[in-house]
């Protein structure tokens, strides 16, 4: 990949590993490495693809790999684990770090679930072929951390959740 | 703002703060390019310089095991547009049966020459989709979608004198450990779950513990006789160094040392034994590994255990006798432990309900997530149809149910299932296998004995809405040898719980909100009228007091339908006489210690409770104690003396009047007399107690 468009790339996703990485791993030095892994693995691929689309979605999966086998790494039994005052992000509103503080206390495949449906918006047949699980799977992920969110965050106005 | 919009209105503030470093980017890219093209020009050159290849006359190295599927593979390595040269990589692949002329090998490599040419485009498979494809059910442990592809592998398997795989159970380390006949690992190494076959021979996955990290591995061994369709690129059997290693205990294995990837091989009397490590000595490895790295592993394993080989004496698949009435989760934990197939389905026809047809039940077993009665369904069938096909969803980790054409299916590790009904019994059909690492079809024994009947579904994940509302009673809960009153009551409770589906088919709004813990408030199912049937008490205790509430709701046998009896404040005193006394939810007058109440007494006629009126009073303490606020206490009409008068809002009773004490209890003594209080047994509005309360009958 020629470096201009490598930067252009760079650019524009290098928050969307971030946030991936932050997700799977909730801790913002290792989605910092996962980024500079991931750029790596994105400028030295071969082949070409055709549109930012299809970058999105390598970026996502190659992230997904890059993150499990970092964990796998690490050794099955370690869990990720959120410290939160790690985490500074200087949210406009209360409610936003309410609902980033409650998303980032969720299991590890329950964060990632979330985020790449509601934010990347990718689908249920999208996100279980990016995390190689079935789509029930993924439904079910889902659900249940719609359930805990709900019962942390919305007792009253539920933003439709 | 939708909570999509707010999830990400909140995580769009989350941003990559670091530095991306070009150099070291640039850096990476200069040694990729390096690596790749000395690998093209002198990868086998190196490794030769590096080994010594020793390996010994019964091991003939890696090029002995590689399969004769017809042809040689290349595929690029690299593809960079500014290397003009194209750089190929050899793909050579191994049975892990045995040597390439064994008939096993010579099985999966025909085979394998087979499926590598047969629907290329993948047309076929895509024609079939989901639908079942007719295939007998003893090819569901092989890659086969087709009859002719069930044919060739039929044909393979006879002109090898193989066996066909017919069984594969999922099982934990200590499980193998008990069938291999000890543990085969040491402690540097995990306790990870595999599968074995009927024949003992068996995979699993595994991580060797080093201090510094871990290497990742497949172990398994596959034995002679059966047809086993797994084989194994290892790229180019050049690029290994190979060597034989006898191990402190004596076993001879043959070593095999790459790049990428590493192997240990071992040829017992029966059976081969392979460990395929997921790392090797390349830089770009998670874990470089070593030579001693390599013996250390083969050291770990015990390989006298694995070269006993004996069939496995798995238990006969089938369903136990069912344990009877009970909590669903504990009998169907204690059905599952005993004897069902591990992460298999467990089911049960039976005519629950006495209407002639029998009814499906249906309990899925994925890992650990079938706790909770989320997991139970069911579908009734008449004749040889599956009705209410339309009731979909099961949310599993393991299974993904769907209904269709009088039958229903069940995916469970890439195999797809259709069940039917036939001649009062469950039969099985494989639509379509995906990979080798499944269960096996499934065993449908008749049942007949019920030991459950539940239905929980979770529409919302389908449409996303609750417009299949459950109104219809036949569509409720239903247990055992429960009355028919028990019956809808159980129905109503468990709309209630888990849809907040009202009696009437509605909506909870009033009564209960939607986000309560329904586990706040309190049922009952007990005779209160005394008119010789229960009748169901739903209190509803938790959310605002305004909104709080008490329902007796009574049912009719004659027409098959439930009724309102009464609605009150859910401060209720049950009397044996039929009188039913409602505390106010506010005590905001001048009644002091004395609550305000309403009484009711029970109309057989109409089943229902009838108003008869409210009192409220008077406390001449709260006039005392607060002379500014309120009126002196008209203590002349307080004949009693007893510091209280009362409001009697009934009949023949002056709203405006304060009564003396002895009115009061005249009237209300009227009523109640010497009739005692009931003691109704109230519990905790949960599926639970719901279960309890039904299979206690």
């Amino acid at each position: 990949m020629e470096e201009t468009e490598f930067c252009r790339y760079a650019n524009l996703y290098k928050d969307m590993i971030y946030r991936i990485a932050l997700n799977f791993f909730g801790s913002t030095h290792d989605a910092e490495d996962m980024v500079q892994d991931v750029l790596i693995k994105l400028y030295t691929k071969g082949g070409r693809l055709n549109d930012d689309e299809q970058v999105r979605y390598w970026l996502i999966r190659v992230t997904l790999n890059a993150c499990k086998s970092q964990m796998r790494s690490r050794g099955r039994r370690q869990q990720a684990s959120v410290e939160l005052q790690d985490i500074a992000v200087p949210f406009r509103r209360e409610e936003e770090y309410a609902l980033f503080s409650a998303v980032m206390s969720l299991p590890e495949k329950y964060r990632t679930a979330l985020y790449l449906f509601y934010y990347e918006e990718l689908t249920v047949k999208e996100i279980s072929e990016a995390l190689d699980i079935n789509e029930s799977t993924v439904t079910t992920r889902l659900t249940r951390a719609r359930n805990m969110l709900r019962s942390q965050l919305f007792e009253e106005d539920g933003y439709g959740l | 703002m939708d909570f999509k919009e707010f999830y990400k209105e909140t995580f769009s503030q989350v941003h990559f703060q670091g530095t991306v470093d070009m150099e070291a980017i640039r850096h990476m890219r200069k040694r990729t390019r390096y690596r790749k093209v000395l690998l093209a020009a002198a990868v086998v050159c190196a490794f030769a310089a590096l080994c010594i290849t020793a390996y010994s006359q019964d091991f003939l190295g890696l090029r002995s095991f590689v399969l004769d599927s017809g042809h040689q593979e290349t595929v690029p390595l690299a593809t960079e547009q500014d290397t003009e040269q194209s750089i190929q990589q050899q793909e050579e692949y191994i049975s892990l049966q045995g040597f390439a002329d064994s008939p096993e090998s010579m099985a999966v490599a025909e085979w394998k020459n087979f499926v590598d040419n047969y629907d290329v485009d993948g047309e076929i498979i895509a024609s079939i989709g989901n639908g079942p494809i007719g295939v007998d059910a003893k090819y569901s442990l092989y890659t086969v979608y087709t009859q002719e592809m069930a044919d060739k592998l039929q044909e393979i398997v006879d002109k090898y004198g193989l066996k066909l795989h017919t069984r594969n159970e999922v099982l934990s380390y200590e499980e193998l450990a008990e069938y291999l006949g000890g543990e085969f690992t040491d402690a540097n190494n995990s306790k990870y779950s595999g599968y074995m076959y009927e024949d003992g021979s068996f995979s699993m996955d595994g991580d060797y513990f080093l201090p510094d990290g871990e290497i990742g591995y497949q172990l398994c061994r596959f034995v002679q006789g059966s047809f086993t369709d797994i084989f194994l690129n290892i790229g180019d059997t050049d690029d290994y160094c190979q060597w034989t290693y006898i191990t402190a205990n004596g076993d001879r294995l043959l070593m095999a040392l790459g790049r990428d990837k590493s192997l240990i091989i071992s040829q017992a009397d029966r059976a081969f034994i392979t460990i395929n490590v997921l790392s090797g000595s390349g830089n770009e490895c998670e874990y470089i590994v070593t030579r001693e790295i390599l013996e250390q592993m083969a050291d770990s394993v015990d390989w006298q255990i694995l070269s006993i080989v004996s069939p496995p004496n798995f238990p006969e698949l089938a369903i136990p006798e069912m344990l009877g009435w009970g909590c669903f989760d504990e009998v169907l934990d204690e059905i599952h432990d005993k004897a069902a197939p591990r992460n298999m389905p467990i089911y049960s026809l039976y005519d629950v309900d006495a209407d002639g047809s029998n009814e499906l039940i249906v309990k899925t077993t994925g890992d650990d997530e079938a706790d909770t009665t989320e997991k139970f369904s069911v579908y009734y069938v008449d004749s040889d149809e599956v009705k209410r096909a339309e009731y979909m969803i099961f949310a599993d980790e393991a299974s993904l149910w769907g209904t269709a054409e009088g039958g229903f299916y069940c995916v469970y590790q890439n195999i797809t299932y259709k069940y039917n009904l036939k001649d009062g019994k469950l039969t099985s059909d494989v639509v379509r296998s995906g990979n080798t690492d499944t269960a096996s079809a499934l065993v449908i024994p008749p049942s007949d004995k019920p030991f459950m009947w539940s239905m929980v579904d979770d529409r919302s994940l389908l449409s996303g809405d609750n417009s299949n509302v459950f109104t219809d009673i036949q569509d409720y809960v239903y247990f055992g040898q429960s009355s028919e009153a028990q019956r809808v009551y159980a129905a109503i409770l468990y709309n209630l719980i888990n849809f907040k589906i009202m009696p009437d088919g509605t909506q909870i709004g009033e009564l209960m909100t939607m986000d309560a813990d329904m586990g706040l408030n309190k049922f009952a199912v007990f005779d209160v009228d005394q008119d010789g049937s229960e009748e169901l008490i739903i209190l509803q205790l938790q959310g605002a007091t305004a909104a709080n509430a008490g329902v007796v709701i009574g049912y009719s046998q004659e027409e098959g339908k439930t009724h309102q009896q009464l609605w009150e404040y859910p401060m209720l005193t049950f009397y044996d006489n039929g009188v039913v006394t409602a505390g106010a939810g506010h005590n905001q007058g001048r009644g002091g210690d004395f609550w305000p109440y309403t009484l009711y007494v029970y109309d057989a006629s109409s089943d229902t409770y009838v108003y008869v009126g409210s009192v409220d009073a008077w406390d001449k303490k709260l006039s005392d104690e607060n002379p500014d606020v309120l009126p002196p206490f008209p203590t002349e009409l307080d004949k009693s003396g007893s510091g209280f008068l009362y409001y009697i809002y009934a009949e023949g009773y002056d709203p405006e009047m304060l009564y003396d004490e002895s009115v009061y209890l005249d009237w209300l003594n009227g009523y109640i007399g010497d009739a005692e209080e009931l003691q109704v047994p109230f519990v905790s509005l949960t599926a639970d107690n719901v279960t309890d309360m039904m299979s206690a009958q």
